[in-house]
């Protein structure tokens, strides 16, 4: 355990070192500066003093050099768009704000995945098995960016319970969690459902059953906590899908998560803000595929690791 | 039986077991977990209202008065930090600001300015007159990398302390005379220099605090500022939380204490926000959806009024076929100008018939060229196209966004492109560009035909018109015309009034009529969006301008309106 | 299941387990259709002006670029799915983008589906330290931000990569950014099919029939191309057709960004963004996001359900 650990950080920080590198050229050979805009600055030299006092015309490794050893003290440097913040401020206040919504969503696709799961399993082979597997499987494929505005315009807009955009409040919570996670809770409820389903097969579970106990009663007392295992496993991916998946959304409710801060630097060529916030999800997905290969396991004594 | 089920039971256990803890461990720490999310969710969010919510356009890029460029900056900016002069709320005129009165003496070369006794920073202490020259000195020093340093070379040894002939700033014409007493030379009388002296390149900054801070100035709390309001809070794109300074002069007249500004990318969120009452005031014309401008313009809460901006296209004179003027002015008396401010932009924009917007002050409108197809024939025929045979392939660049109010360009685009087909028999390709691209071709000269604008900088033609001088950086046409220099030149140096509008109206003629490298289409229309019953103190002037301190709230009832219960009704 | 549904299963071919499977025969005949009309639609717009003045007139109003004055009409007879914004007819503009999306999702899980076989095929066959490697690279592939860095690579190179590409194909000028989708989005999808397929070679490996052809002195690319690689199609279409969908996601959340395909092409993603611009409680242009976003939603429902109707297929006519 603890060796397979230890050769997984190892192969951690050339991995990031590629990716930073492999995003800070990429953003580097894009065309546009980050100073171009319609009133020109006055001269030549005042852009040349502006190129100069952030470093860019520098060649490109010691570019890169001059950001990894910033990197070392979390030092980014400033935004080239947003130049009174820098990177690290600007990361620092929105990843939270990403991360509650993120596990919040996480939390409704679970509470709202598993029962639905469970129930279409419980009342497997008869019509509300077939609707509810359709409506599970409408869930999985409906978009966030579909289902997002379609909520505003009828909650919000229409019978004006909720707010349209923004975030500060509890109010502001609900229409983005539910946006987010719908297409995830649908996942969870068909994987626990096959779950369920795959378990039961078992023989201890035929047993319970000719002991005379209900459906319901079998699987919950006896099967969930077996099925349960699937889907353990894939809140790993489903985190870190909610983290990408959190870009439109923030984008369409102006909630000022890193999703839109990396959309909104993507778009306007502020080449430090780009490689920052790469670097910060790359370190957090990769932390996060490590707790859950580690969690896994953890839960299950059957799996070893070379 | 009985031995079949011991054997399940003696088997299966311990993995069950563990099997079981586990997955009640995992289950607990989630639980808490999400618990903890709940609380930190519940104390995250600050339950202080603001008293005003102000939608103001895309977030700043910088609040640091010498630097800023665009609209929305500079209304905050001028909300933080005031100059001698400040606009006032109804005109846009400048009135006493820092500075209670001013005198001009030596036919307008020397003013003299007498700072308020009562003028405090945000952190208490009196701001003096040295704290104005420091201001004034550091948009002339070339690291500031002010984009209007421009504005103050009339001063007297300014250019040349900018340019770096001169490191003595003594040089400079800005005296000190006592502490609440300031002299500034000009080196030539400029009929507009309060409105500089308004607007905010000029302002009072805290200069011994960025002198340490440097870059990051704007992130020193309490961050001192000599305007009505103080920055409590800023962060990127979220909001921007401004609170009123107690110690301004004026603080008694300021009824607003806390007012919230978002920087709101997408004019759907924007409408949508406000129609719901979480905010009160939208101030940009681009936060608007323009497909809806029409139908909202009807209501009463959307206030539209004429500002001092103009809709252009640009020529690139230096290649053919543009080097040519008949070409140029046969590409403008096509345009057809009614239809697309009644077709495509229908805000109820007027065509443009000069290059600077007929409101402006100090200032006779030229006639430019009128919408004439058959004369535009001719002209090209006379250039050597025939009904536009022989013709080169052109392009029309314009830059666009993928939503707002940018892709009125491409309307536009397609419009024109149509107009030259049609009228011209010309073919003109459409070059759509992404923005920052699209800029850095204009200035270097990649394009045929593009779009542009202009916003007025003060209430003056020259701010339009020296634009096309040959050695002016935002000229980007590569024309050059020596008498529209000397007339401009001359211009700025005349003392009288009606001489100097009549030397610029001789220079636009040029400009516009004559040889011409511009085609003015029409002027901007700008809206406003507040409900009067809940908002005073904006009022609609040409230079878009409505001092933060000056707006009241008259109801409080902004942020939860409640549902509307239909079924009261009565039958 | 009782033993005589077992004997049952048995005896039925894929197909029919498919065919049994009535949501997915549902899902089959919906993706047919769509196929269908992308596929016919095009045609008969360019046929229509053949014949005569009322050919020209449908051929233009039902353009998908052509602008007209009528702005946000209304579903109605003429328009079927109302208008947009420039008043183009919006039943055409969907039939395109759907087309756009399919052959985005088709082509991108195709490189997926390449490089996915390619590199299971090897790993599991040369088996040792390269199969070890191999894998090696794929796990540490997996936790790459993969969206993101297609986000960073889209946005910044485009311009390099189109000046390349049309200096080679000059045809291809304004299709930069959909090549660089298909491989983008291929590019970080194949590290499933590749885990999969190289667990079926490992397998296959070591039967028989494997052994046979190697003392027989069969070479190495000649085992591999004419005894696995057909075994393995089975299972790597199956994975093919699950990679579809994901990647016809990923790509209109892309679009929905402004980051996927750029005007004038139009996908499903972008079209419900220009959609998502117009809602307001004035004027609810409600057909803009209802009638592209069913269409994604039919769409994406009917791969998922053939596809995992065919796994579930090939699964049980595994085990049994």
């Amino acid at each position: 355990m603890i060796r397979y650990l230890v050769k997984r950080l190892c192969l951690f920080v050339p991995l990031l070192l590629v990716i930073t590198l492999l995003s800070f050229c990429l953003v580097r050979i894009a065309p546009g500066g980050p100073f171009d805009r319609e009133r020109a600055p006055l001269t030549p030299e005042v852009e040349q003093q502006l190129k100069a006092r952030y470093h860019l015309d520098e060649s490109l490794l010691k570019q890169y050099m001059r950001f990894l050893s910033g990197a070392l003290q979390l030092d980014f440097g400033p935004s080239l768009r947003y130049r009174s913040h820098s990177v690290y401020e600007i990361i620092q206040e929105s990843a939270p704000v990403s991360a509650i919504l993120g596990l919040l969503a996480f939390g409704f696709a679970l509470g709202f995945g598993l029962p639905v799961g469970f129930y279409t399993a419980a009342r497997r082979g008869r019509w509300q098995d077939y609707t509810s597997s359709l409506i599970i499987i409408v869930m999985m494929c409906t978009p966030g960016f579909i289902l997002a505005p379609i909520l505003v315009l009828v909650l919000s807009l229409k019978l004006k319970l909720l707010p349209p955009a923004l975030w500060g409040n509890i109010e502001h919570v609900v229409l983005p969690t539910i946006a987010l996670g719908l297409i995830y809770a649908g996942r969870v409820a068909r994987l626990f459902r096959g779950s369920l389903l795959e378990v039961s097969q078992n023989e201890f579970i035929l047993l319970a059953r000719a002991k005379g106990l209900p459906e319901s009663k079998v699987l919950l007392r006896h099967v969930a906590r077996l099925a349960i295992l699937p889907v353990v496993t894939y809140c790993g991916p489903m985190l870190a899908d909610l983290l990408t998946g959190s870009f439109v959304i923030e984008n369409i409710f102006q909630i000022p998560g890193s999703g839109m801060m990396f959309v909104h630097a993507a778009l306007n060529s502020d080449y430090t803000l780009v490689v920052g916030l790469v670097t910060f999800y790359a370190i957090t997905l990769i932390s996060l595929n490590l707790c859950v290969d580690v969690c896994y396991a953890v839960i299950d004594p059957r799996i070893r690791y070379e | 039986m009985r031995s079949h089920r011991a054997a399940i039971t003696k088997t299966t256990p311990n993995l069950k077991k563990k099997f079981r803890d586990r997955v009640a461990q995992i289950t607990q720490t989630f639980a808490i977990s999400l618990l903890g999310t709940l609380v930190c969710v519940g104390c995250n969010f600050k339950a202080s209202r603001p008293d005003l919510v102000i939608i103001n356009g895309t977030e700043p890029e910088s609040l640091d008065p010498a630097i800023i460029t665009g609209f929305a900056e500079m209304r905050i900016a001028m909300a933080l930090f005031e100059g001698l002069a400040r606009p006032d709320p109804i005109t846009g005129k400048p009135i006493p600001g820092l500075a209670e009165r001013w005198e001009a003496t030596d036919g307008g070369r020397v003013w003299t300015f007498y700072l308020r006794t009562n003028a405090r920073w945000s952190t208490g202490e009196p701001i003096s007159a040295e704290d104005v020259r420091q201001s004034w000195l550091r948009v002339l020093k070339q690291e500031t990398a002010a984009n209007y340093a421009a504005l103050l070379f009339c001063v007297k040894g300014a250019m040349e302390f900018y340019y770096g002939k001169t490191t003595n700033p003594e040089t400079v014409g800005i005296t000190v005379l006592n502490p609440t007493t300031l002299s500034i030379k000009l080196t030539k009388p400029v009929p507009y220099f309060l409105d500089i002296c308004a607007l905010p390149v000029t302002s009072v900054v805290p200069w011994q605090v960025i002198q340490t801070q440097s870059d990051r100035w704007l992130k020193t709390r309490p961050l001192p500022s000599s305007g009505a309001f103080q920055l409590v809070h800023w962060k990127a794109n979220h909001s921007i939380r401004l609170a009123k300074n107690p110690y301004y002069w004026d603080a008694e007249n300021t009824q607003l204490n806390i007012v919230d500004i978002l920087p709101i990318g997408s004019p759907s969120t924007a409408l949508n926000l406000y129609l719901r009452g979480y905010a009160d005031i939208i101030w940009d014309k681009d936060m608007i959806p323009p497909e809806l401008l029409e139908d909202l313009l009807r209501r009463p809460d959307f206030h539209k009024f004429d500002y001092l901006a103009t809709y252009f296209i640009r020529f690139n004179v230096t290649k053919p076929p543009f080097n040519d003027s008949r070409v140029r002015k046969a590409f403008a008396m096509a345009i057809d100008k009614e239809r697309i401010v009644s077709k495509i932009t229908r805000a109820g924009e007027k065509i443009a018939n000069s290059f600077v917007p007929p409101q402006t002050a100090n200032y006779i409108p030229a006639e430019g060229l009128p919408f004439d197809p058959a004369r535009a024939r001719r002209l090209l025929a006379e250039a050597g196209y025939p009904e536009g045979k022989g013709f080169p392939v052109v392009q029309y660049s314009f830059d666009a966004a993928a939503r707002g109010a940018a892709k009125l360009n491409g309307k536009i685009a397609v419009e024109l492109q149509n107009m030259w087909q049609n009228a011209l028999g010309v073919r003109v390709e459409l070059r759509q560009l992404e923005r920052k691209i699209f800029f850095s071709a204009q200035s270097q000269l990649d394009y045929d035909i593009s779009r542009s604008s202009w916003v007025a900088d003060y209430n003056d033609p020259s701010t339009f018109l020296e634009l096309f001088t040959s050695y002016n950086g935002n000229n980007r046409t590569g024309w050059k015309n020596a008498t529209y220099d000397e007339l401009i030149t001359a211009a700025a140096v005349e003392p009288d009034k009606q001489k100097r509008a009549q030397l610029y109206y001789q220079a636009e003629t040029i400009l516009i009529k004559e040889d011409p490298p511009i085609v003015p289409l029409f002027y901007f229309t700008g809206v406003n969006v507040f409900d009067t019953n809940k908002v005073a103190g904006i009022h609609q002037n040409v230079l878009d301008l409505h001092p933060l301190n000056a707006i009241r709230k008259i109801s409080y009832t902004n942020t939860f309106s409640p549902p509307i219960r239909k079924h009261f009704r009565q039958p | 299941m009782n033993a005589d549904q077992c004997v049952s299963m048995e005896k039925r071919s894929s197909l029919g387990l498919f065919l049994a499977n009535k949501p997915a025969c549902l899902g089959a005949i919906t993706l047919a259709i769509l196929i269908g009309i992308v596929i016919t639609w095009p045609i008969a717009l360019k046929i229509a002006p053949l014949f005569g003045q009322e050919g020209q007139a449908f051929a233009i109003t039902y353009h998908p670029l052509a602008l007209s004055d009528d702005q946000f009409q209304a579903p109605s007879v003429k328009h079927w799915f109302g208008t947009d914004v420039h008043g183009r007819d919006l039943f055409s503009r969907v039939v395109y983008g759907t087309g756009i999306s399919i052959l985005v999702g088709i082509t991108g899980a195709l490189i997926s589906f390449i490089i996915g076989v390619a590199w299971g095929t090897v790993a599991g066959y040369a088996g040792g330290r390269i199969d070890a490697i191999m894998m090696r690279i794929v796990d540490v592939l997996y936790s790459m931000p993969g969206i993101i860095v297609v986000i960073v690579l889209v946005t910044t190179s485009e311009r390099f990569v189109g000046d390349k590409l049309t200096a080679i194909i000059p045809a291809a000028k304004g299709m930069t950014r959909f090549f660089m989708l298909i491989i983008g989005l291929g590019a970080f999808s194949w590290l499933t099919m590749a885990r999969i397929i190289r667990a079926l070679v490992l397998s296959l490996k070591n039967l028989p029939f494997i052994d046979a052809a190697k003392v027989l002195g069969a070479s190495h690319s000649r085992i591999i191309f004419r005894h696995i690689i057909p075994n393995v199609l089975g299972v790597a279409i199956v994975y093919w057709t699950l990679a579809v969908p994901s990647i016809v996601l990923y790509e209109s959340f892309l679009s929905y960004l402004g980051l996927g395909i750029q005007p004038p092409m139009a996908s499903l993603g972008s079209l419900i963004a220009e959609g998502v611009e117009q809602i307001n409680p004035v004027k609810v242009y409600w057909w803009l996001i209802v009638c592209p976003g069913a269409v994604l939603l039919a769409l994406l429902v009917s791969l998922n359900l053939v596809g995992d109707a065919s796994r579930d297929a090939l699964e049980t006519k595994r085990l049994t």
